[in-house]
């Protein structure tokens, strides 16, 4: 059995995408895959307990078995103790005993987390004989630095496979990686073994889901499966408010209070909004709900303040987003473009 | 295709839906007002067999005949199905008094929609819903439930608010003002204001359309229609919602975005309409059009018995953009001759407290007859040797003989009766306060200028729209919002001159491209990122050939350091313009009217005094001329402190084909030009940001 350690240079870096990428194209060339976390992060609770959402998704992607046997170790599990539990190394060996052509384990936030209690990412992907293939989204010349840097965080104590450059714009950075980033760090012993182009679609959240992690109240009812990639916040005078929902890019969320009668005209009328959420729980008046209902878009009160209403959402956005088929297929098209598999399996052995 | 609102103004029958006899209902109160009206009446209502007099009917398919008109007063759950039987048996024409719709939330907006297929299907001309009504004084209709009526008169009257008609036709009552017609629009579901200023613009009798607007639904079509109107008939507005606050009013009250003010200023001024900012103007505007003659010109002639008031029309006629007239020298002689020597003969005259109104009326006929002198204002205190009622009848002759407008200020605490029935029935203003008299004279002279001004088509220049169709399909397809780069190409392929320049990816190729244009460079960083490149020191002015490598690098690696977020298309190398005269050209769509451009002057005219001004594209000749010629700043442009002047006729080429290009390109949101630089013989746009729509463009070219 081959075992890939994925990891990431930073918070966010797109380890998730890339995992769900490669597990495609994996079983699409006929190969068994398994799925583990080893330190999962405590983001949510459910059933009682915490969880970390990450394992739904990919559980409910991939039918790479139950959430929780996919993550044996949760990092908020003991709150602050700087101690892993002690059963956490017997539970992570267990955990990862599985039959399969391959075993893909996720890394935790990013490959320095850990280093205090001893289980970061060099330590456990030491621990489990694999070797890691590091995440970092594109920025410059700092993302190389930061490759760098977790390269020499691994040192001997693992073996760092290579790297694959996440979120790399097609316009403005492609050239650059190529021309510059990508030779170097060749030329440095770091394999680059993909470069995923930045894709907006696949920053969107669901409305439906922001709605139930706010408890808001649906007033008008639009297309609660519809994606949205940014949110604006309203609370300027509307028409800034307009300026700027002209000039973000994508579907939108527009977050605004109650009495912004003006923003929530001003959005609703907008063709690249999907919903408005009115924070404070202050109803809308008639004629913003009548609108609504006309330009078929949702309108919904959430109990909260304009801020963490905001908060939320943002939060949202691009982290873990549901798995549905489309998008799905378009990571694997993604990832089948622009990874080089070949030269993946070749280092792996 | 305007409707035809004929059998809606004009019904020869009507039918009163939901009439009962009950009274204290509205269904009541309306068929009391009906019942009226001098041609057959019914109800319908299945309870009754007989309201106020007049068969009742049971159900509309029931009604003996298919009335012209039918009224709607039922609750709201019950008026669809009695709009679809009103289609089936021929009704054409509905006013449906009924709340409960869109103003009532979702519910009622479902309806609404409902209720606008069935309208579409059977071609009904549906007023309302939640209106209250519409009057009709030349047929004798009243189909509102208001006690009272309106007094017949030339005016036209349409409100977006009901309470302001019943508050308007109660006001007007007492001061004896008559309208031709009064309609409150309601919901607008159907009839909107456009339709509504065409039908008043075809009946001969009403002279003035005067509406009070919360918002305009179709605004490219309310500037087509106006437009046409305003050169025979003067239409008077009052837009409501023009600060922040009002404009958060408005939404609250009708759901939608107010739009800009400015755009509404500007699609006015383009469309010939004259606004009012408040109620009293709206009225004084309306009534003066629809009683006095045009003037010839903007010179008054200001007459007067008391100094004071004298003062004040002459302080007020400079405000309001009036000349005060220069009196010929016949004139002169002759007031000098007939005036006691304390007299004022120029011009206020002012013919004394003891003046009688013999003195008064020969003053007053000279000032008249000077062929310098458009109009007149004619004011007046109290004097024991002074009746009103005789000056009031001495001016209002005047009027006639010498047919030039004429208004008065009688500065008192009441005229009396007769001196006010003898000029409203002259059709002659007057108020207390003379600034307020002036005002309504200049109002006359701008509807006058309008009509005057020359009609005239937007040219239409040649153009690549297909290649700027392409470079907007591209930025689509990437998702990107924000153009640069592309923005000068868009703008190249409709003629506008601009600096000449080219990308550069890296310093070496910056260096390069700067040796090849020879002279010093502008050094502009480009990302669609950063919006105020210049504030955060991306722009790197009169940098030398040989230092153009250096300094790209400097931009390059300072930028990526500083904004890791941002994304970089390299740098801009720019050939380095001679100072000239800045000016800004910018462009924002309006929700309502489409293309709204903006000109100032550029650096502090701009952005620290506002001085701006703005027009809807696209843009005829004189009405881009008038843009330049708005801002106050315009000085600079044709020359100051010996300056020679910039070449004002391509600037204005420049600005019309932006107009074009807004209008041809409905992708382009917004639109920044900034600077344009003004020389003698050219004018050159030397950088430009746009904003366009990431999704396929839904409606027309306008």
């Amino acid at each position: 059995m081959r075992k890939l350690y994925v990891a990431g240079a930073e918070e966010k870096a797109g380890k998730t995408v890339v995992i769900l990428g490669l597990l495609q194209i994996l079983r699409a060339r006929g190969f068994s895959v398994a799925y583990r976390k080893p330190v999962g992060q405590a983001r949510a609770y459910r059933h009682g307990r915490p969880a970390d959402p990450d394992g739904e998704v990919l559980a409910a992607a991939l039918g790479v078995g139950a959430a929780e046997e996919l993550i044996p170790v949760l990092s908020g599990e003991v709150p602050r103790a700087w101690r892993p539990p002690l059963t956490a190394w017997e539970r992570i060996a267990a955990a990862t005993r599985v039959s399969a052509d391959f075993l893909i384990l996720e890394g935790r936030e990013w490959l320095g987390r850990g280093l205090l209690s001893g289980l970061s990412d060099p330590a456990l992907a030491a621990k489990l004989a694999a070797p890691i293939l590091l995440v970092a989204r594109y920025g410059g010349e700092p993302t190389v630095d930061r490759i760098l840097a977790s390269a020499r965080l691994v040192g001997t104590e693992a073996r760092l496979l290579g790297v694959v450059l996440n979120a790399v714009s097609p316009e403005a950075e492609l050239a650059e990686v190529q021309t510059y980033a990508a030779p170097f760090l060749e030329e440095k012993g770091i394999p680059v073994l993909g470069v995923l182009p930045f894709e907006r679609r696949l920053q969107a959240v669901q409305i439906q889901e922001v709605l139930e992690v706010l408890g808001a109240e649906v007033v008008v009812e639009g297309e609660l499966r519809a994606e949205v990639e940014r949110v604006l916040v309203g609370a300027m005078g509307a028409e800034a408010a307009l300026q700027h929902l002209r000039r973000i890019p994508g579907q939108l969320l527009v977050i605004t209070a109650g009495d912004r009668t003006d923003i929530q005209a001003a959005a609703l009328a907008f063709p690249r909004v999907r919903a408005v959420i009115l924070s404070g729980g202050i109803r809308p008046e008639q004629a913003i709900a009548a609108q609504a209902l006309e330009q078929r878009k949702t309108l919904a009160l959430a109990p909260q303040d304009t801020f963490t209403v905001a908060e939320t959402a943002d939060q949202l956005l691009g982290r873990t987003f549901p798995p549905d088929p489309a998008r799905l297929d378009l990571l694997a098209r993604l990832t089948e473009e622009h990874v080089d598999l070949e030269r993946m399996l070749e280092l792996l052995g | 295709m305007p409707r035809n609102l004929e059998r809606l103004l004009f019904p020869r029958s009507v039918a009163v839906i939901g009439a009962t006899p009950v009274p204290g209902k509205i269904g009541h109160a309306v068929m009391a007002n009906v019942a009226q009206f001098p041609g057959p009446v019914f109800a319908v209502n299945p309870k009754y067999k007989e309201v106020l007099g007049r068969p009742c009917y049971p159900r509309v398919g029931d009604l003996p005949e298919a009335v012209d008109l039918a009224v709607v007063v039922i609750p709201a759950e019950d008026v669809l199905p009695v709009l679809e039987e009103c289609g089936k048996k021929g009704i054409q024409n509905v006013v449906i008094l009924s709340a409960g719709f869109k103003e009532s939330g979702v519910a009622g907006a479902l309806r609404e929609q409902k209720l606008v297929q069935i309208a579409n299907e059977y071609e009904l001309n549906v007023l309302g819903p939640n209106a209250f009504g519409l009057i009709s004084t030349r047929v004798g209709l009243n189909t509102t439930f208001a006690h009272r009526t309106a007094r017949p008169g030339e005016i036209a009257f349409m409100s977006q608010s009901g309470a302001f008609c019943t508050s308007v036709l109660d006001w007007a009552w007492e001061e004896k003002l008559g309208f031709s017609h009064l309609v409150s629009l309601g919901n607008k579901a159907v009839l909107d204001e456009c339709d509504f200023l065409w039908a008043f613009a075809g009946d001969p009798k009403t002279r003035v359309i005067m509406a009070y607007l919360e918002g305009i639904r179709d605004g490219r079509r309310f500037l087509a229609i106006a437009r046409e109107i305003t050169r025979e008939k003067p239409i008077v507005v009052l837009k409501a919602g023009r600060a922040e606050a009002g404009a958060r009013a408005v939404s609250s009250h009708t759901g939608t975005m107010a739009g800009s003010d400015h755009a509404y200023e500007a699609a006015f001024r383009q469309a010939g309409v004259i606004r009012a900012r408040t109620v009293e103007e709206l009225f004084d505007y309306a009534y003066i059009l629809a009683r006095q003659p045009r003037p010839n010109g903007r010179r008054i002639g200001i007459m007067t018995n008391a100094g004071g008031a004298g003062v004040m029309a002459t302080d007020a006629a400079e405000w309001e953009g009036l000349a005060v007239a220069r009196f010929s020298d016949a004139t002169l002689r002759a007031l000098a001759e007939k005036l006691p020597p304390t007299a004022a003969l120029y011009n206020p005259v002012d013919v004394l407290g003891d003046a009688d109104v013999q003195r008064y009326r020969e003053a007053l006929h000279l000032v008249l007859a000077d062929p310098g002198v458009d109009m007149t204002v004619a004011l007046s205190a109290p004097h024991p040797i002074l009746r009103f009622a005789e000056l009031a009848q001495a001016v209002a002759e005047a009027k006639e003989r010498f047919g030039k407008p004429i208004a008065v200020s009688f500065m008192a605490g009441e005229l009396g009766e007769e001196a006010e029935e003898i000029l409203r029935r002259a059709g002659i203003p007057a108020f207390f306060d003379p600034a307020r008299v002036v005002r309504a004279l200049a109002a006359l002279v701008k509807y006058a200028e309008i009509q005057a001004r020359p009609r005239a088509q937007p040219p239409q220049f040649p153009s690549q729209r297909e290649k700027v169709q392409e470079i907007l399909a591209a930025a689509r397809k990437k998702g990107r919002v924000r153009l640069g780069l592309e923005a000068a190409e868009i703008l190249s392929a409709y003629g506008v001159p601009l600096a000449r320049g080219t990308v550069a990816h890296n310093a070496e190729e910056a260096g390069r491209i700067a040796r090849e244009l020879g002279g010093p460079v502008a050094l502009k960083i480009l990302s669609p990122d950063l919006t105020h490149k210049t504030e955060v020191g991306g722009v790197r002015l009169g940098v030398p050939p040989e230092e153009a490598e250096r300094v790209a690098w400097e931009l390059l690696s300072h930028f990526r350091k500083r904004f890791p977020e941002a994304q970089f298309d390299g740098v801009y190398v720019q050939e380095m313009l001679p100072p000239g005269r800045e000016v800004i050209l910018g462009m924002v769509r309006d929700p309502t009217f489409g293309p709204l451009l903006m000109f100032g002057l550029g650096g502090i005219y701009v952005e620290v005094l506002r001085d701006v001004a703005f027009a809807v594209a696209p843009l005829s000749r004189p009405e881009a001329e008038e843009l330049v010629e708005s801002v106050h700043a315009k000085k600079l442009l044709y020359g100051v402190r010996g300056q020679p002047p910039v070449d004002v006729s391509a600037l204005v080429a420049c600005i019309l084909r932006v107009g074009q290009l807004c209008a041809e390109n409905p992708e382009i949101l917004e639109l920044d030009i900034n600077p344009i630089l003004c020389y003698p013989g050219r004018v050159v746009a030397v950088d430009v940001r746009m904003t366009v729509a990431e999704e396929e463009p839904c409606g027309s070219s306008t």
